[in-house]
């Protein structure tokens, strides 16, 4: 907290200078290009899934490949308006700062200003969202940059982060970037007006709302394991291990065996040549004549079903068996 | 009598505006938000929570503030 008074003129004044200085400086030439590169590996998953028929994963990772090139679009019209634009903003004077800092510790937990790097930060309380503890998260402003595409990063102080995406500590956070969705255009006229109580409540509005449907990973899925087969999201009521390699699966992807009814991955599960039957390793035995692996139904005396049936159908071709007497050595006698 | 009204809503506004001497911030929250309700918005005054029946004075610094924003839309 600043004091005594003397001091928080003294920052005033240096932020308000910061400011001044932001005005002067051209506009920040920042391209998408992180977003740009996500949406081509999206791209390139979704057609591994489709080839596969792991429908449902490439309709999230579609949702996904949406939200991306929104993303972009959006960037890149914020970039092209603001080459548009003279940048011809008046700056807040140093008594308006003052205010909004007084304002500031009124309002968060914590309030830092860092002169020397002309950044100011403030500390949320702890953000629930439909029950999920996500910890506070700390607002860091850098006032040089306020004209730049993202100036401000949201830090998570005890991070409870999305157990598919460890970057995601929010639903709509992602490697310290928020989304700011509906408050783009109110955050980006507070930060080019100087109105710093303004931008810092707006964000802690954005981190104390979740949008369902729109989120970086939906709330649903916060503590959720990818499915090792389909790649989609599992959560704690639809996920299953195979029982053999303890591999995470959903619902639809786990194989039950029709014998011992332990579930699988579909690496792990077999199946019976004769009767198509899905059957674990443990549950299939092989022929003692072919030595392919069967179920119990298909074998009977040690002998599969197809072995069987060769024998019934080609006596003849039964194998000999010879009669090899040692006082009759090179003679080969052949039982009827 | 002028005053800076600050509507963080949608696109953001902030500019000095004229309302008549007397004016509560009840009432200019409903001439300026239409059928929005308050009790879906932060309402202050000189940056300070602000009753409904506050009446507004010269220079003051009225914002409105949505309570529910949605990010990533």
């Amino acid at each position: 907290m600043i004091k005594p008074r003397k001091r928080l003129f003294r920052a005033a004044t240096q932020l308000r200078e910061a400011l001044l200085q932001r005005n002067k400086q051209e506009p920040s030439l920042h391209l998408p290009v992180s977003s740009w590169q996500t949406a081509q590996s999206l791209v390139a998953k979704i057609d591994r899934a489709h080839a596969r028929g792991w429908n449902q994963a490439a309709a999230s990772l579609l949702e996904r490949l949406c939200f991306e090139l929104e993303y972009c679009r959006d960037r890149l019209n914020d970039l092209a308006a603001s080459l548009r634009l003279p940048i011809q903003h008046p700056v807040p004077t140093a008594h308006e700062f003052i205010h909004d800092i007084l304002a500031l510790e009124q309002e968060f937990e914590e309030v830092c200003v860092d002169l020397q790097k002309a950044e100011i930060s403030v500390t949320t309380e702890p953000v629930v969202l439909e029950r999920v503890h996500l910890g506070p998260f700390q607002i860091c402003l850098e006032l040089k940059r306020t004209f730049a595409s993202s100036p401000y990063r949201i830090v998570a102080l005890d991070p409870n982060p999305a157990g598919s995406n460890s970057a995601v500590t929010h639903p709509h956070v992602q490697d310290e970037s928020l989304c700011e969705g509906e408050g783009s255009r109110a955050i980006k006229a507070a930060l080019e007006q100087g109105r710093l109580l303004d931008f810092f409540v707006i964000v802690n509005r954005l981190l104390h709302t979740y949008g369902s449907g729109s989120a970086f990973v939906e709330l649903c899925s916060w503590s959720g394991e990818p499915c090792q087969d389909c790649g989609r999201m599992t959560g704690n009521d639809d996920r299953s291990y195979c029982d053999r390699c303890d591999e995470v699966l959903c619902d639809g992807c786990l194989n039950s065996c029709d014998d011992c009814l332990s579930g699988f991955c579909a690496e792990c599960i077999g199946s019976c040549p004769i009767c198509d039957g899905a059957y674990c390793s443990g549950c299939l035995t092989n022929c003692r004549v072919c030595t392919t692996p069967v179920c119990d139904d298909c074998l009977s005396q040690g002998v599969c079903k197809t072995c069987h049936e060769q024998e019934t159908e080609c006596p003849d071709e039964a194998e000999a068996v010879p009669a090899v007497q040692s006082h009759g050595l090179g003679q080969t006698a052949l039982s009827p | 009598m002028r005053i800076l009204y600050i509507n963080n809503d949608g696109g953001g506004f902030a500019d000095y505006i004229e309302v008549p001497s007397g004016t509560s911030v009840q009432q200019l929250f409903g001439e300026r938000m239409g059928d929005a309700s308050p009790e879906g918005y932060l309402i202050r005054v000189n940056r300070q929570h602000a009753a409904a029946g506050q009446v507004l004075e010269a220079n003051d610094r009225v914002s409105f503030t949505p309570i529910r924003i949605e990010g990533a839309v």
